[in-house]
């Protein structure tokens, strides 16, 4: 009867250690070649956000407004789909359940250990490449140690909101479906969240931008895009706190 | 003790267990047969609180599995039909986990571990990772696992599936001295020489529901077979006695 959950945990850690541990040739040239192109993607993400933000700031308010947007959605899309179709493997479909279900484990201790494990498997990427993207908007800007602070402070909790959100939808989604169906869940979900994309991009017609006559409307297109449930969304909020201590 | 009471598990419509019951006291191995798709593996995870029962209730040492679930689990070891391990943890590794899983006291952690490996012939393989461990190492670690925290009860499900001659001689030695110390041993079985070999009582299920249970003596009164062998009385009574006449026509 384990009393702390993270004591669930140790199996992963210990196989962490034991792949790090014991290497196997051609180990090396992978760690190499994945990790170049690793920092290939941070360093592209890096410049391709500091040009972004450089142009940004002479379209004055325009170039706010949009930053604004872009630091507030970055957060809450990814990781949302991503705790959807991570919480579905880890709290269902993973091998070891079976060997935890049948140990005198709490089920409260058994999901909280489930739920850290997926918000570490599901948001580590993209805080490894946001990372890149905030220190790009940060350079850009020149911005303050505060903003930096703000960045790493934000991260935490809208790493863990997207991926709870996603965790209870998964579980709604079991609840509701079939066990047996359960696998075919994340190819149902890839295909909301690409109709999700579509359908929003319908309804804010971004090809309104590349129209000389219709820039009057771009403040319009912009309020589209940030009303009427992005205030209510946690990612604007991380957003709003990061640009705030940009200025 | 294991006790199940009109234990049922249902499907939507089918019927997988239809209110079985069935006593195992301390000390006794009893064999549970019966062909594929006879509810075996469903009454054993239900008694593993793997599966939740329809209705009917699990007793593990006198803890209901429904309403005290974690007692229950915490005096019983399960071996599951196809059990999962940690490839890229060593066998010591795994049983340190297994071990705290099942609160056992830090300080005799190391010599418990120590323990079970040589009576499971693994002490040589502690520091090396379970995934260059053969099916049998593997099945031998698991068993491993479930007598580590000195369960009074065990559940298992197919054990000698896979099991090379010298290992499937390890496990009936290990579950007899386990018996002779007064652990209830649950064991599903395909091998109906295994069962004959080392079951006090057997239960034999059909479709959820058990057809004959007893010494393996009173199973072949039941069936009226006199000197027939548990082969003959398991096709007798779960209508494979076709099958056998072509086998033996062959």
């Amino acid at each position: 009867m384990i009393a702390a959950f993270p004591s669930l945990l140790l199996p992963h850690l210990w196989s962490s250690r034991n792949r790090a541990a014991r290497r196997e040739p051609g180990d090396l040239v992978r760690a190499a070649l994945f990790g170049a192109v690793g920092l290939g993607v941070c360093a592209a993400l890096f410049y391709g956000v500091y040009w972004l933000t450089s142009q940004l700031a002479a379209w004055d308010e325009r170039g706010d407004y949009l930053l604004r947007l872009g630091l507030s959605w970055i957060f809450l899309t990814f990781l949302a789909f991503s705790g959807v179709v991570t919480s579905l493997s880890t709290f269902f479909l993973a091998d070891d359940l079976r060997l935890l279900l049948a140990a005198p484990v709490a089920a409260r201790r058994l999901f909280h250990a489930r739920f850290l494990r997926t918000a570490v498997q599901s948001s580590w990427m993209v805080v490894i490449f946001i990372a890149p993207v905030l220190a790009g908007v940060g350079a850009a800007r020149s911005a303050p140690a505060a903003f930096y602070l703000t960045a790493a402070l934000t991260v935490i909790p809208f790493v863990v909101i997207p991926v709870a959100a996603g965790t209870a939808c998964t579980l709604l989604l079991v609840n509701v479906f079939p066990a047996r169906r359960a696998r075919d869940l994340p190819m149902l979900m890839g295909l909301v969240f690409a109709g999700a994309i579509v359908i929003l991009l319908r309804f804010i017609r971004p090809e309104q931008l590349l129209k000389v006559e219709s820039l009057p409307d771009v403040t319009g297109f912009f309020a589209t895009l940030q009303s009427p449930v992005t205030p209510l969304l946690p990612s604007f909020w991380a957003g709003e706190s990061l640009f705030a201590s940009l200025q | 003790m294991i006790a199940i009471q009109e234990l049922a598990k249902q499907y939507g419509t089918f019927t997988a267990v239809d209110r079985i019951t069935l006593e195992v006291p301390p000390g006794e191995i009893h064999g549970f047969l019966g062909p594929n798709g006879a509810g075996k593996t469903t009454t054993l995870r239900m008694i593993a609180g793997l599966l939740k029962p329809t209705s009917g209730r699990v007793l593990v040492n006198g803890h209901d599995m429904a309403l005290d679930p974690e007692q229950a689990k915490a005096s019983l070891g399960f071996i599951p039909d196809r059990p999962f391990i940690y490839e890229k943890l060593t066998a010591g590794e795994f049983l340190r986990f297994h071990a705290g899983l099942y609160g056992l006291d830090d300080a005799g952690v190391p010599g418990r571990v120590r323990e079970m490996l040589e009576l499971f012939e693994l002490a040589r393989w502690e520091h090396e990772l379970v995934e260059s461990f053969s099916h049998g190492m593997k099945q031998r670690l698991v068993m491993a696992g479930a007598f580590l925290h000195r369960p009074s009860a065990v559940a298992v499900d197919e054990p000698m599936v896979g099991l090379d001659p010298r290992g499937a001689r390890l496990i009936k030695d290990v579950f007899r001295r386990m018996s002779e110390r007064g652990v209830a041993i649950l064991m599903s079985t395909h091998t109906l020489e295994v069962a004959q070999e080392m079951c006090h009582r057997i239960s034999i299920i059909l479709k959820g529901r058990i057809l004959a249970q007893g010494t393996v003596d009173e199973v072949r009164l039941l069936a009226g077979g006199g000197d027939d062998n548990l082969t003959a009385v398991f096709l007798k009574l779960t209508g494979g006695s076709a099958l056998q006449e072509i086998d033996e026509a062959v």
